[in-house]
């Protein structure tokens, strides 16, 4: 089982698309995915058309008290369960500091799904938080969506240097730019650029697409009701991409 | 009770949503086929592999379904579809298969046609809470149909399924708890291979002779089964199987040691020596290859490369071999011996029962070859030291291989737990002296394999250099083998195992343990 995460620090450059999407291609491929909706705003939820609450809530995720097995909700989509996420996630920096080792707490938690899924999916709000610190201890790999403007460059150097101070040199970085319009300049200077010092990055883009607003509307992954698009392959190759590094 | 299923889905769905929105989806159609291994071992999980072709493409999807309907896991295997588990693309599919399915092949079943009708019931916010699903399978050829009502549960939505499976009950009188119709045709999928392949004396009062004639029976109808899946070349597994059933036949034979001479039993004797013998170079061949599939794939990615055409080499070895002996196990020779010995064993014609000697009840009889046997091997076993030559152990091993033979013969008489625990010790013991001896007598041919291949020009110095590895590798874990005997000797060689086995030995015949 592979632990990845969609993260970023700054908001709206497209983490939960991403999950949402990617969990979906890799459904396709026969693999069995969890996703764990953690963004307090419940947007992947809310995707995957189910309701944003959790048994015991936040606390009953974070304490133990609770089997994780029990709180998984299965989507319309073959291959993917979700565990929700709640209001009370909001708190989740609050109730993960009340416990012990509490950065190691969300390995500790994954770890008995290890038989039932291939991947877990955790979709994570963009802050740099005690969740965030979490997140990177259980995580093999963070998948970093980002926008091609300097500002969201800045946010994945801050994320490096944050990776390096806290010593998770085994913590994979797959940084990837999503929503290119390669119309604009900027956009296509960065993208071109970008892999010169990051060899990291992965090269698979996800174009700008007003499709992808529709998923609000649909409560769907794009491979559900556009399948053709191009963004939906986009998404597909991405995949197979993050699958190829993973080894 | 199995539903006939002559009212529509959509009826169905309606008479039993309740709040829910049943929203049909359309009737489709697939064409695939069921994989199982020989012995069944998806269908004992309650799983099914299907294999459907992709329009259009030179490969199939594969997909592992199951008891609940649930995908395991799914992936596209191009063409030739692959029989091994590790021939599959690495992925969740061959993750999943390759503990369960070991060795084994997977053999297709028939085609199946298979018509599936649905409703998604869904709640206000459009989340699917459960489905109903309608499924006819008819099998080509056969005609076999099987059809059935299922409700499919999505995790934590539990409470939805239940409900609506307990309305159908109560509206229309039947269950759709049972398995689905493709379960069902999965359950059948080479049902006729479940006959045990280990029989073994039940009442060890009984006479001897009349006793070891059943089990001799059973054993020669596991011949001729693994005979006609050695010549369809299921798997490496028929033929182990049959060498098994051989050895087994041979080991009740030496029990059955008459005053006088007995021709049947000597015909007998001699059929299933020579059977041993010919059966031996694709057994070898087949154990090499599944040594060079282990080797691969601990092997680094360039390792590998080079083994392909070692590997090619021992398949083409394996392919004469195997064609050598399909001619024989097809001959008239072998069909007339095995014939005339089940003759030989039918109730009329078997006379050698009634020997006095095999009057005696069986457990006697079988416990005091087990303590000869024994009493053997501690001789045999006490006097090796790290020094000793390697002829001694395999010595050892064929007592220890004989030793076990007629334990198992009348294991069922024994008090299960106490015989359990009495072979898993002496398996130990076996599996280390087969180690010394399988490491050594591979790794030689191994290198006898690198000396032709680089003579006919059909292996380049990599290639030559990863037969070199993989013999290095056999030696060591020959040396490891070796020097683990005296820990696996000493529980066997105990008195405390001794005084085990002579009571287990009396134990099912009533004499004082």
């Amino acid at each position: 089982m592979k632990v990845l995460a969609s993260y970023n620090i700054k908001g709206g450059v497209g983490k939960t698309a991403s999950a949402v999407n990617l969990a979906f291609a890799a459904a396709r491929t026969g693999a069995r995915v969890l996703v764990i909706d953690l963004d307090p705003q419940g947007a992947a939820t809310f995707y995957f058309r189910i309701k944003p609450k959790v048994k015991g809530g936040g606390k009953g995720l974070v304490s133990g008290k609770r089997d994780l097995d029990d709180l998984i909700k299965g989507t319309d989509h073959d291959g993917i369960d979700l565990v929700p996420a709640d209001f009370s996630f909001r708190n989740l920096d609050l109730l993960l500091d009340a416990e012990k080792k509490s950065k190691k707490r969300l390995a500790k938690l994954l770890k008995p799904l290890a038989g039932e899924y291939d991947f877990i999916l955790l979709d994570c709000p963009p802050s740099v938080s005690l969740v965030s610190e979490a997140v990177f201890h259980a995580a093999d790999a963070l998948i970093v969506p980002l926008i091609p403007t300097t500002l969201s460059l800045r946010t994945y150097e801050q994320l490096q240097m944050f990776r390096a101070e806290e010593k998770l040199a085994n913590l994979m970085l797959l940084p990837f730019f999503s929503m290119v319009d390669r119309r604009k300049t900027m956009h296509r200077d960065i993208v071109d650029r970008f892999p010169d010092d990051h060899v990291e990055a992965l090269t698979t883009h996800i174009p700008y697409a007003s499709v992808v607003e529709r998923m609000g509307t649909e409560r769907a992954p794009l491979g559900v009701f556009a399948p053709r698009t191009a963004v939906a392959a986009a998404y597909e190759a991405l995949w197979a991409e993050i699958v190829s590094r993973l080894g | 009770m199995e539903p006939t299923v002559i009212t529509p889905l959509t009826a169905i769905a309606d008479a039993v949503r309740g709040t829910l929105d049943a929203d049909a989806f359309e009737p489709a159609n697939r064409r695939l086929r069921l994989l199982d291994t020989i012995d069944r071992r998806l269908a004992a999980r309650g799983w099914r592999l299907e294999v459907e072709p992709i329009a259009d493409a030179p490969a199939d999807t594969w997909r592992l379904v199951n008891g609940t309907g649930k995908v395991r896991a799914q992936a596209q295997i191009p063409h030739p579809p692959p029989r091994l588990a590790d021939e599959l693309p690495e992925g969740p599919l061959r993750r999943t298969l390759e503990p369960v399915i070991w060795i084994r092949s997977l053999i297709p079943g028939p085609w199946i046609t298979v018509t599936e009708d649905g409703a998604a019931l869904r709640d206000r916010d459009g989340k699917v809470r459960c489905r109903l699903v309608a499924q006819t399978a008819v099998t080509e050829g056969a005609g076999e149909q099987r059809s059935g009502v299922r409700v499919e549960p999505l995790k934590g939505y539990r409470r939805d399924s239940e409900k609506i499976a307990k309305r159908i009950a109560t509206r229309f009188g039947w269950s759709p708890s049972g398995p689905d119709a493709l379960t069902a045709l999965a359950e059948a999928l080479h049902a006729q291979s479940d006959e045990s392949d280990e029989p073994s004396v039940t009442d060890a009062r009984e006479a001897a002779g009349p006793a070891l004639r059943v089990v001799l029976l059973a054993l020669l109808d596991v011949i001729e089964r693994r005979r006609v899946g050695v010549i369809a070349d299921i798997d490496c597994e028929e033929l182990h199987e049959l060498r098994v059933a051989i050895r087994r036949t041979r080991s009740i034979l030496s029990l059955l040691r008459t005053p006088e001479p007995d021709a049947r039993l000597d015909h007998a004797r001699e059929t299933f020596a020579w059977l041993g013998r010919v059966t031996g170079p694709t057994r070898d061949l087949d154990v090499h290859i599944l040594a060079w599939r282990a080797h691969r794939r601990q092997a680094s990615a360039g390792d590998a490369a080079a083994l392909e055409p070692f590997g090619r080499f021992l398949m083409d070895e394996r392919a004469k071999a195997h064609a050598a002996l399909t001619r024989t196990l097809a001959t008239r020779r072998l069909a007339s011996a095995l014939a005339r010995w089940r003759r030989a064993l039918s109730g009329s014609e078997a006379t050698w029962t009634r020997f006095e000697i095999l009057r005696r009840p069986v457990g006697v009889l079988a416990g005091r070859r087990i303590l000869k046997l024994y009493r053997r091997a501690l001789q045999e076993g006490t006097g090796i030291t790290p020094e000793t030559p390697a002829e001694a152990l395999h010595a050892l091993r064929k007592t220890m291989k004989k030793l076990r033979y007629v334990i198992e013969i009348v294991r069922d008489v024994y008090p299960a737990r106490r015989v359990r625990a009495l072979l898993r010790t002496l398996r130990q013991l076996q599996q280390v002296l087969g180690d010394v001896q399988d490491m050594e007598v591979q790794a030689a041919a191994l290198r006898r394999f690198g000396q032709v291949m680089g003579d006919s020009g059909t292996a380049g110095p990599a290639t030559l250099m990863a037969i070199g590895a993989q013999a290095e590798d056999l030696e060591i874990h020959r040396a490891e083998a070796r020097a683990r005997f005296a820990e696996v000797f000493a529980p066997v060689a105990k008195p405390r195992f001794g005084k085990r086995l002579t009571a287990l030995t009396r134990s099912g015949i009533g004499a004082p343990e």
